[in-house]
């Protein structure tokens, strides 16, 4: 089936199976490899994109769903040549290590800044429990959302 | 990737169609609204592949909250995350807003629907106990254009299981807004604070007039089959005033009304013990308001 859609700013049309899933058709049609697949069954929040503005589990979302709907990720948010403030606020502050959950973390801290660009502690905390993170002990993450919400 | 779940992907934009496509499909059709909780079922082959998923976030009645005659009705297409932006209804069913803003994250409220938590019939289900306490009723379509409406504690009949017929869909859920007089709670105890299935969850309603308790509504979540509401605790309330309270048994017949078992979050006389002191608790709470 054809399903077109916007991403990072750009219209896109593809031919997708019925059953593919968005996360796949990002990373291997698409080829953003940004978005990251952790746990497949929604509960890590690796694969977080935003859709229509608002962060989602990309893992868990049929690909026809989002037919005439807009996707941000990662790559539509901030890339080496021109890094968002909070990704640079993570990477100073020590808040990726391994890397994998810090582009979901990225989007879903970015969703709550463009709701609320004045976050407090609580509100950072709420917004991110739905990603997961090894290695960091999530304070250093913590502290940089902060800092670039204040 | 494709994990060979479902053959064809259908979008109508009316109920017509909906009715169409599942007369087409008979059981073969899966209707899909958020999908967090049926497209897992599918990719974990808890359930056989379908031959259609029909999804209904794209019909229009089915995306609102409306207040209509003293009742709120809130679609089948909407998403927990439309019920917490409503500060309508966290003003009066702060219990319904608390239990919903406990679900999960973020990223699933923002796709997943209250109405799909109640037909996944989940017996954790979050957004259930404080439905029972409002005594909420479900609307249901049929392919033959018929609308009824059932009380939810009818309407879900067990484990993952609802009394829906093949060719019918729930187009809402729907309660009579509470008036002031009542005051409302809800706890859910897990093993994390969030992305936790309830270990035990409750919701309760009092009403308190000139002193005395005149209603009392009890409903526990994750220690049966289905959401129970603890009738005879509720009954046992009501003429006690609000200073001899504690002397009501409600905690104990709140116990004797539920059969917990033990899984792999807790054991069966752990959630016996959390029903006792969450039903102790909250009433205390409760009426320490008045």
């Amino acid at each position: 089936m054809q399903i077109e859609f916007v991403i990072n700013n750009e219209n896109v049309q593809l031919e997708i199976e019925p059953d593919e899933i968005l996360v796949s058709i990002i990373r291997a049609k698409l080829g953003l490899t940004g978005t990251k697949i952790g746990c497949s069954e929604g509960e890590c929040g690796a694969c977080t994109v935003l859709l229509d503005g608002l962060p989602v589990n990309s893992c868990l979302i049929p690909a026809a769903k989002v037919h005439q709907r807009e996707i941000t990720t990662i790559e539509g948010i901030g890339n080496m040549q021109h890094p968002h403030p909070l990704q640079i606020a993570i990477a100073q502050a020590g808040g990726s290590q391994c890397g994998y959950c810090s582009p979901g973390i990225v989007v879903s801290a970015y969703a709550l800044l463009q709701e609320d660009a004045h976050s407090t502690k609580e509100d950072v905390i709420d917004a991110l429990t739905g990603n997961l993170c090894r290695c960091t002990g999530y304070n250093k993450i913590l502290s940089a959302v902060l800092e670039v919400s204040k | 990737m494709t994990l060979n779940m479902w053959k064809k992907y259908h979008t109508p934009l009316k109920v017509s169609e909906v009715h169409e496509l599942l007369q087409y499909y008979g059981d073969k059709a899966r209707i899909i609204a958020g999908g967090t909780d049926l497209f897992l079922d599918l990719s974990e082959k808890r359930i056989e592949p379908v031959e259609a998923l029909v999804d209904v976030t794209h019909i229009p009645d089915f995306q609102s909250i409306e207040i209509n005659g003293g009742k709120v009705y809130i679609g089948a297409g909407v998403t927990f995350a439309q019920i917490l932006r409503s500060s309508y209804l966290k003003q009066v069913v702060p219990s319904l807003h608390k239990a919903v803003h406990m679900i999960a994250s973020r990223q699933i409220r923002n796709i997943a629907t209250l109405v799909g938590n109640l037909v996944n019939a989940s017996p954790a289900a979050d957004g259930a106990p404080p439905l029972y306490t409002y005594n909420a009723a479900v609307h249901i379509m049929s392919g033959q254009g018929d609308k009824r409406e059932m009380p939810i504690e009818k309407f879900v009949l067990g484990v993952r299981k609802v009394d829906l017929q093949p060719d019918e869909i729930v187009s809402a859920v729907s309660f009579p807004i509470p008036d002031e007089s009542w005051r409302m709670s809800f706890r859910k105890i897990g093993l994390r604070r969030s992305m936790a299935i309830a270990v035990t969850n409750i919701a309760i309603m009092i009403r308190v007039q000139n002193d005395v308790i005149t209603g009392a509504r009890i409903a526990l979540g994750a220690v049966a089959p289905t959401v129970v509401r603890a009738l005879r605790a509720e009954q046992a309330l009501i003429g006690f005033t609000t200073a001899e309270a504690g002397k009501c048994e409600a905690p104990e017949l709140a116990v004797s009304s539920v059969k917990p078992i033990d899984d792999l979050r807790a054991s069966a006389s752990y959630r016996l013990t959390l029903v006792r002191n969450l039903v102790r608790n909250q009433l205390n709470t409760l009426l320490e308001r008045y």
